[in-house]
């Protein structure tokens, strides 16, 4: 290919802006929401705030890390997500490894149950009558067990330890290999890529998700940091609708929280990102 | 072999996890005894007045606003409310924080998962007419005659709203000062400017618009005469003025077109007609209707833009300090000056009932105990205390002192306090004019008393409270969250399109609301009010 011929030179400059112009388009919201966070109130207000602080302060995030409630939250936050990300990281494992050999008693039906539920929705209610009755409500499993398995990872990660060469585990089990150990010792090591991209998947979920937080926990030390936020953010809405004037949260606290809580899943991200693409394109080739 | 048994092994333990994992379907089994985890259910003891005390548990909204280390379910407050109740109920009181945001869905699950706290409530009158019809709440009837004489006392003619067949299944939250929904307000200086003085009319609206477009007294690079936003939940933008369109409504036609659905009744689409005039004449925030979020809205207003505003209430006190940051000398003052055809202004308000406040079924052992607490809470003293503290002062005009958020917290308190007091907000001070607007000054005081004393004659001119009546017709089950905001988008897209294409436009949105169930809507609320209440 000849890289440097005139034309070649045009389309990479040209094709280099217009992805350029695309990334830029997608950050503004995100730098919005910052320069908000570090600007005054009344240049909020008044609509001056674009993608750089008007009136720079750090009033919002005194105020947010000067709540020792929303930082309680936050660590409550990453270590449930931790947790949950471990938790369902062996789930989806100890499922995927069997369902991927051929010889499994039963395993396609398992498999096609597994694929039912991401048909199927069971509804709130039933769901949320499943976990009472397991004695989950007001507890952090029922932010933790319910949606520790998730078909769609399933699928994934079967995939991923199907595309793995049965010579390998043939070797191990000639060298005496249990299933166990040729989990812990193959299969797993070889699936370094597809054990990061998914155990992001589940952090993100966790991480944002509110409505099991909802419907689960009675109890206000036990929300989880996007929680209160939701709460933070729909005060307007919510006053409006009860016919009174009530202090609302400023924006530029709203925004300082937004941006902390965001910034977890930022930091995470570039440590996983080199396995991304590569998790997700390895699991989808067969043959 | 080892390994194939292994593979077997593993298929067992996989539909185990495959159960625990789906949690779906085979969800019905409530009673089987586990709710060892919840807050609820565990304290049931079924007699009243054998001097044992009772404990109830009540649902109090979180808003995330408590004071560092505290809960909405343990702090300065509840420990208060639940010495004052032990004390001269003999009840103690539980608190179960459900987020604010999300609170009606919330207390469907609950109250499907038989496991909602002894005391709910919602604004939603679905919601309450739903339980009450399904058989999913207490009957408060005896209980309410025994241990309510406060209740019935004080605010006992808001309750008939939570009767269903006879029967009390919900006790009413009054609210406290009656203001209207919406609330113009105009720019008295460009007025000044202008030598123009305040419009006592829809024409001399009119010209004062005319003229603020024309010689943009304020002297600024966008001048909107009229500023409207475009969030599709609330009518605020449009409705009293399109309501002053339509002649006096007997009481029948007012339950009918209660509310949202004055935009159908007769003469409103004059209204709308000549909104869309003013529209097109460039008097009227272009392109309003994609402002969703309305902070286009509030800049134009906060900014100096705007010349004259219909809005919430009290929503501009917000702007105001903004605006005069960034104008110097610019002043919004509130008026009325939509006269109907009758030559009157009219100011719909609230209802004077806030929430339903109802007891599950499953706490129907316990009504006696949460009537006797809702009594306690109905006491002005006691709802005083709890609105503003026990430790509140008076002003000079004996009116209770509010303290800000950061206050609260300082001293223990959430930020949501006002979520405590459930049953009664309509303190004296409330009627009376010198304190409401004492109390204005005192938390705004970047307005002046006069300013204050102007708003509050403003509010209070004939004031109008439509009929309401217990019950939700099942056609505004089914169509009345849809129908509210298409009759929203139906008033956007008429003040917005081009004039002549008003007419045809007016004709096909309308037949689109009517297959949207808006005619079946209004037969039944006329049926209904001709069977229940004209020949009662």
């Amino acid at each position: 290919m000849e890289i440097n011929s005139r034309s070649s030179r045009i389309f990479q400059l040209v094709s280099g802006v217009i992805f350029v112009l695309i990334c830029a388009l997608t950050l503004i919201p995100v730098l919005r929401v910052i320069a908000i966070s570090f600007s005054s109130k009344s240049a909020i207000l008044a609509g001056q705030v674009f993608v750089f602080p008007v009136g720079f302060t750090m009033e919002a995030y005194h105020k947010v890390f000067g709540n020792i409630n929303f930082l309680r939250s936050f660590v409550y936050t990453i270590v449930l997500t931790l947790g949950f990300t471990a938790i369902s990281m062996m789930m989806t494992i100890l499922a995927a490894y069997p369902l991927s050999k051929k010889g499994l008693k039963g395993g396609s039906i398992i498999m096609t149950l597994f694929v039912l539920t991401m048909y199927f929705d069971p509804g709130t209610i039933p769901t949320y009558l499943n976990v009472k009755s397991f004695g989950l409500i007001n507890t952090a499993w029922s932010l933790i067990i319910p949606g520790s398995l998730s078909a769609y990872n399933l699928i994934i990660m079967r995939s991923f330890f199907t595309s793995i060469d049965k010579s390998l585990y043939e070797s191990a089990y000639i060298d005496g290999c249990s299933e166990w150990k040729a989990l812990y010792k193959i299969a797993v090591p070889l699936s370094v890529p597809a054990i990061a991209t998914l155990s992001l998947f589940y952090a993100v979920w966790r991480w944002n998700n509110v409505s099991d937080v909802l419907y689960y926990i009675n109890k206000s030390n036990l929300y989880t940091v996007q929680m209160m936020l939701k709460q933070m953010i729909d005060s307007v809405k919510i006053s409006l609708l009860e016919g009174k004037t009530s202090q609302l949260a400023a924006d530029n606290i709203k925004a300082a929280s937004i941006v902390i809580s965001m910034t977890p899943m930022l930091i995470a991200y570039p440590f996983i990102q080199k396995y991304f693409t590569k998790g997700i394109m390895l699991g989808a080739v067969k043959g | 072999m080892v390994r194939k048994s292994l593979l077997k092994c593993t298929g067992f333990l996989l539909t185990a996890v495959l159960t625990a994992s789906m949690l779906t379907a085979c969800g019905s089994n409530t009673d089987s005894g586990s709710t060892t985890a919840t807050d609820n259910g565990t304290t049931a003891s079924n007699d009243t007045d054998n001097g044992e005390t009772q404990e109830i548990n009540v649902m109090i909204w979180d808003r995330g606003s408590s004071a560092p280390g505290t809960s909405n379910e343990e702090n300065e407050m509840t420990k208060w409310i639940q010495e004052q109740v032990l004390e001269a109920c003999n009840v103690k009181v539980n608190f179960v924080a459900v987020p604010r945001s999300g609170s009606d869905d919330k207390l469907n699950v609950m109250m499907a998962g038989g496991n909602a706290p002894d005391i709910v409530f919602s604004y939603n009158q679905s919601i309450f007419s739903n339980f009450a019809s399904n058989g999913g709440l207490a009957d408060l009837t005896d209980a309410y005659a025994k241990y309510g004489t406060d209740i019935q006392t004080n605010i006992g003619n808001i309750q008939y709203m939570g009767v269903v067949d006879n029967k009390q299944y919900a006790i009413m939250k009054r609210r406290g000062q009656q203001v209207p929904r919406h609330v113009s307000y105009i720019r008295k200086d460009w007025l000044d400017a202008l030598g123009l003085s305040i419009p006592k009319t829809k024409e001399e609206l009119f010209t004062v618009l005319e003229a603020f477009k024309e010689k943009n007294p304020g002297n600024v690079s966008d001048v909107v005469p009229w500023a409207m936003g475009g969030s599709t939940d609330t009518e605020k933008f449009y409705l009293s003025f399109v309501g002053s369109y339509v002649a006096e409504l007997s009481e029948e036609d007012a339950y009918v077109y209660a509310e949202n659905y004055k935009v159908f009744a007769d003469g409103a689409i004059d209204g709308l007609k000549k909104l869309n005039e003013l529209y097109n004449k460039g008097l009227i925030t272009q392109d309003f209707a994609t402002d969703t979020t309305t902070d286009i809205f509030k800049q134009d207003v906060s900014a100096g833009n705007a010349g004259f505003i219909l809005a919430d209430a009290t929503e501009i006190f917000d702007l105001i300090p903004t605006l005069q940051s960034s104008v110097d000398g610019a002043e919004f003052v509130p008026l009325n000056c939509f006269d109907t055809p009758e030559g009157e202004y009219i100011n719909p308000t609230e209802p004077l009932y806030g929430m339903y406040v109802m007891v599950p079924k499953t706490s129907e052992s316990k009504a006696d105990a949460c009537v006797k607490y809702l009594n306690w809470l109905s006491d002005a003293t006691n709802a005083e205390n709890v609105m503003y503290t026990p430790e509140h002062t008076l002003d000079s005009a004996g009116v209770p002192v509010s303290m800000l958020q950061d206050e609260l917290n300082e001293k223990g308190y959430p930020g949501n306090i006002a979520d405590y007091n459930i049953v009664n907000d309509h303190f004296s001070f409330v009627d009376n004019k010198d304190s409401v607007v004492d109390q204005w000054a005192n938390t705004y005081n970047f307005l002046s008393t006069d300013w204050f004393n102007s708003l509050y004659t403003v509010m209070n001119t004939n004031q109008y409270l439509y009929p309401t009546y217990p019950v939700v017709l099942e056609s505004e089950t089914t169509y009345g969250a849809k129908l509210s905001t298409m009759a929203i988008e139906y008033a956007y897209k008429l003040i917005s399109c081009k004039s002549d294409e008003f007419d045809s436009l007016q004709q096909s949105e309308y037949k689109k609301l009517v297959t949207a169930g808006l005619e079946t809507v209004l037969n039944d609320r006329r049926a209904y009010y001709e069977q229940n209440v004209a020949k009662k």
